[in-house]
């Protein structure tokens, strides 16, 4: 059940008429939670019961640590995420790579299905347990608010992930769908909506077309899809995330901003504060913080950037390239630390200097990110050169990321820097004439074949 | 309240419609197509309304005029002999614009600038081999002058039940199904088409996201022997030369080599074709040596997919060099 569906329509509105008819936040709390269940069973019913295992299992352990006051039972709710995690994830990748690296031959891997959205709802419960230990909330009593928080059907597939001391107090008052909120919130899914089937997918065709085969293609053919697969990225996931924020923004939910015009960021350290926000601060705060941060020395701070990195490299999936890509961040955060220059105001000039060459820093480690091993990434790089070839240089990568580029530039010079996020005026006869166009356009020009969202497979 | 709840669905329903009608008159710029007919005792499956406009630019960007008999043509009368060429949408070439259609080029080549078409096209879309077999005697009676003829098929795996029903061809009757006997309401319905190209557009998308196959029962035919019969029965509707024109698919290795996509059924069809003294062009070396000296594929687009969908520019021009080394050979 995609966000663009008939079904997910019919499957909203009979929720949000719920939402609307309950009269107390703990009724709410459960068609929350009703809602959530039926998403999650409609995409793969199996893994409903490890959700709620999962779920069950933070519930027991905070309330336990409560009781006792011993860390070392979210210490253990936390392990128990991890090795869940682990094992669904990288149990794979992790013994044929110990196998490959001691020349043991063929070693027992297994058929694992990966649960929907397991790396995002596993990070929430983390986060709550987390979040216990520092006292920034208290255990929760209610199992159904704590699962509706953990299971919350918007972001479960593909984030944000929201930390839960920003959305358990949400869930504590009587949420009504309201003029204001559903303006703003249709603006964002319809924002979403284009960025993904418009955009990412029309470029995604380009893309997979030379990323399957690199060595017929020739320099300027490979640059334009790299280039493709840089907005093609961007525009699936923060296309996403606008629509999940727009969906829980109908219902009253604020879940915070995951991108901010990453592409306009000067280096590296500022485009992991503008690209999927959520992930980074979670990594902030319950990884690079709590490992010391900057405040034990310069060395140690390297280091810590560099894990922090690393893991959340890994966290993208059980690939070398992953992992390489983490590093590859990692190192310019690392030197950008070590070489960005302290205090004073930077000229124009230097601004856009220094945004081109985070560009270019970004794209280039997109390619390690997209390919399938280390070795296909650097046969890219190397065809990055070749003169000859097919030249094939897509219509949409040129307008739409002349599009992207234009909008990037509105933001830099009106608005800071940061992303728009201005409702329609739906009030208005010319916002609901503006949204009927936006619409149309998007039905006429959408791309109608397979379309999967990238990060549904982290 | 009630006044207010009374504008607001005024101004969404004024909105919606307004909206419509601006996004649609981008369509007459993008992707248009007018009115067709399916026209089962004419020449070919269906025909365009003559005199009509095709904008097509979800793939490729083409466009193009529909002759007066509701075919993609270039302007101007058929000469006193003149190759015929059937085939589907890649001989219609909506995709590219007018001049690069192997057609138009075939034409170019014979007519050396007398006017005259010396290559006409019959094509349709969606008209493949059972169903170029089906129209083959209403075409030859309709252009009793074609010298030779052609039909272009991008695959050979046709239905041997298809083929069967294939045979039995209807008559030719010039004075049934065309755009002069339509009742009001159809004309209105082609009004609206044509006036209305994001109904079209839509429509299509959403059988695209909706496109299922079709399961047929295919019951006790045998391909060899349906294509047999189907293919000595138009041998025997035409004398002239009379050749196909097949096309394979093509493919780019992960090495970077092409790699051609024959029908399963291509060695079958072509025994079958020599024994009914059909020629068969296959144009597969061609775009090989356009791969390789060129560095182009005959499939595909800036905005879809190298390799893939419909011919290019590129392709066409293959097309039309087997073509004319093939009427060339035959002194047609």
């Amino acid at each position: 059940m995609t966000f663009y569906s008939i079904n997910f329509l019919l499957f909203f509105l009979a929720a949000t008429a719920l939402v609307q008819l309950s009269k107390t936040p703990k009724t709410q709390r459960r068609v929350f939670l009703l809602a959530n269940a039926v998403f999650y069973a409609y995409w793969d019913v199996r893994f409903l019961l490890l959700l709620l295992g999962v779920i069950w299992v933070c519930y027991v352990c905070a309330r336990l640590f409560e009781s006792s006051g011993k860390p070392a039972f979210l210490y253990g709710g936390v392990a128990a995420c991890l090795a869940l995690l682990g094992f669904c994830k990288y149990y794979n990748f992790f013994i044929s790579s110990f196998a490959r690296a001691f020349g043991l031959g063929s070693v027992g891997t297994l058929n694992i299905i990966l649960p929907l959205g397991i790396s995002f709802y596993l990070f929430q419960a983390m986060s709550y347990l987390l979040d216990v230990k520092k006292g920034a909330i208290t255990a929760e009593r209610d199992f159904v608010k704590l699962a509706a928080y953990i299971s919350f059907f918007p972001q479960i597939t593909s984030g944000p992930i929201v930390k839960a001391h920003d959305f358990l107090p949400q869930l504590d008052r009587l949420h009504r769908v309201r003029k204001d909120n559903v303006y703003l919130g249709v603006t964002r899914f319809v924002t979403g909506l284009t960025k993904k089937v418009v955009l990412a997918d029309r470029i995604g065709v380009a893309v997979n077309a030379v990323f399957a085969a690199p060595a017929a293609y020739n320099g300027l053919s490979i640059a334009m899809a790299v280039i493709g697969y840089s907005l093609q990225i961007y525009c699936d996931f923060s296309g996403y995330s606008d629509m999940a924020i727009g969906i829980a923004t109908v219902w009253d939910f604020d879940l915070g901003r995951n991108f901010n015009m990453p592409y306009l960021a000067e280096n590296p350290s500022d485009f992991w504060r503008r690209w999927h926000i959520s992930l980074s601060s979670w990594f902030r705060d319950y990884v690079y913080i709590p490992l010391g941060g900057s405040r034990r020395g310069r060395f140690r701070t390297y280091v810590n950037l560099l894990v922090t990195m690393l893991l959340s490299g890994l966290w993208h999936g059980a690939n070398a390239t992953f992992l390489v890509w983490g590093a590859y961040h990692g190192l310019g955060c690392v030197a950008h630390r070590m070489l960005g220059r302290r205090g004073g105001q930077k000229k124009p000039w230097q601004t856009a200097l220094c945004t081109a060459a985070n560009c270019l820093f970004v794209s280039l480690g997109w390619v390690i990110f997209r390919a399938e091993s280390v070795g296909k990434a650097m046969e890219i790089f190397r065809g990055l050169f070749r003169g000859t070839g097919i030249c094939y240089v897509n219509v949409f990568t040129v307008v739409y990321g002349g599009m992207i580029a234009l909008t990037h530039l509105y933001a830099r010079f009106r608005r800071n820097a940061n992303a728009p996020e201005e409702a329609l005026k739906l009030d208005t006869f010319r916002g609901k004439l503006l949204l009927s166009v936006w619409i149309f356009l998007i039905l006429g020009l959408m791309y109608c074949g397979n379309s999967a969202f990238i990060y549904a497979n982290f | 309240m009630r006044k207010n709840g009374r504008k607001q669905v005024f101004q969404w329903t004024s909105a919606l419609l307004a909206g419509f009608f601006v996004v649609n008159a981008l369509c007459f710029g993008y992707e248009r197509q007018p009115g067709c007919l399916v026209t089962p005792e004419l020449p070919a499956a269906s025909v365009w309304q003559p005199g009509a406009v095709i904008v097509h630019g979800t793939e490729g960007y083409g466009i193009s005029k529909v002759d007066e008999n509701g075919f993609l043509n270039s302007d101007g009368t058929l000469a006193e002999r003149y190759v015929l060429m059937m085939g589907a949408s890649h001989t219609q070439g909506k995709e590219v614009s007018p001049g690069q259609r192997y057609s138009t080029l075939v034409n170019d080549y014979f007519s050396g600038g007398s006017g005259f078409l010396t290559a006409y096209s019959i094509a349709s879309d969606g008209h493949f081999l059972p169903s170029q077999i089906r129209h083959f005697r209403a075409a030859v009676e309709a252009f009793p002058n074609a010298g030779a003829i052609t039909i272009e098929i991008g695959s050979t795996d046709d239905s041997p039940r298809e083929l069967h029903d294939a045979r039995k061809q209807p008559v030719y009757d010039p004075g049934n199904g065309g755009f002069n006997n339509l009742s009001p309401v159809s004309r209105l319905k082609l009004a609206a088409k044509e006036g209305l190209p994001l109904l079209t557009l839509l429509k299509k998308n959403f059988q695209t996201l909706r496109a299922q196959a079709a399961e047929e029962t295919e019951g006790p035919y045998d391909y060899e022997t349906e294509l047999d019969a189907a293919l000595s029965l138009i041998r025997s509707q035409f004398d002239g030369p009379l050749a196909f024109v097949y096309h394979p698919t093509t493919e780019i290795q992960p090495d970077g080599s092409l790699k051609l996509g024959y029908s399963d059924n291509w060695e079958i069809f072509c025994q079958v074709c020599e024994k009914n003294g059909i020629d068969v062009i296959d144009t597969g070396p061609g775009f090989t040596r356009l791969y390789e000296t060129e560095q182009k594929l005959p499939y595909g687009f800036s905005n879809t997919t190298p390799g893939s969908g419909h011919l290019n520019a590129a392709g066409h021009r293959i097309l039309a060099e087997e073509i004319i080394s093939y009427l060339e050979e035959n002194r047609v």
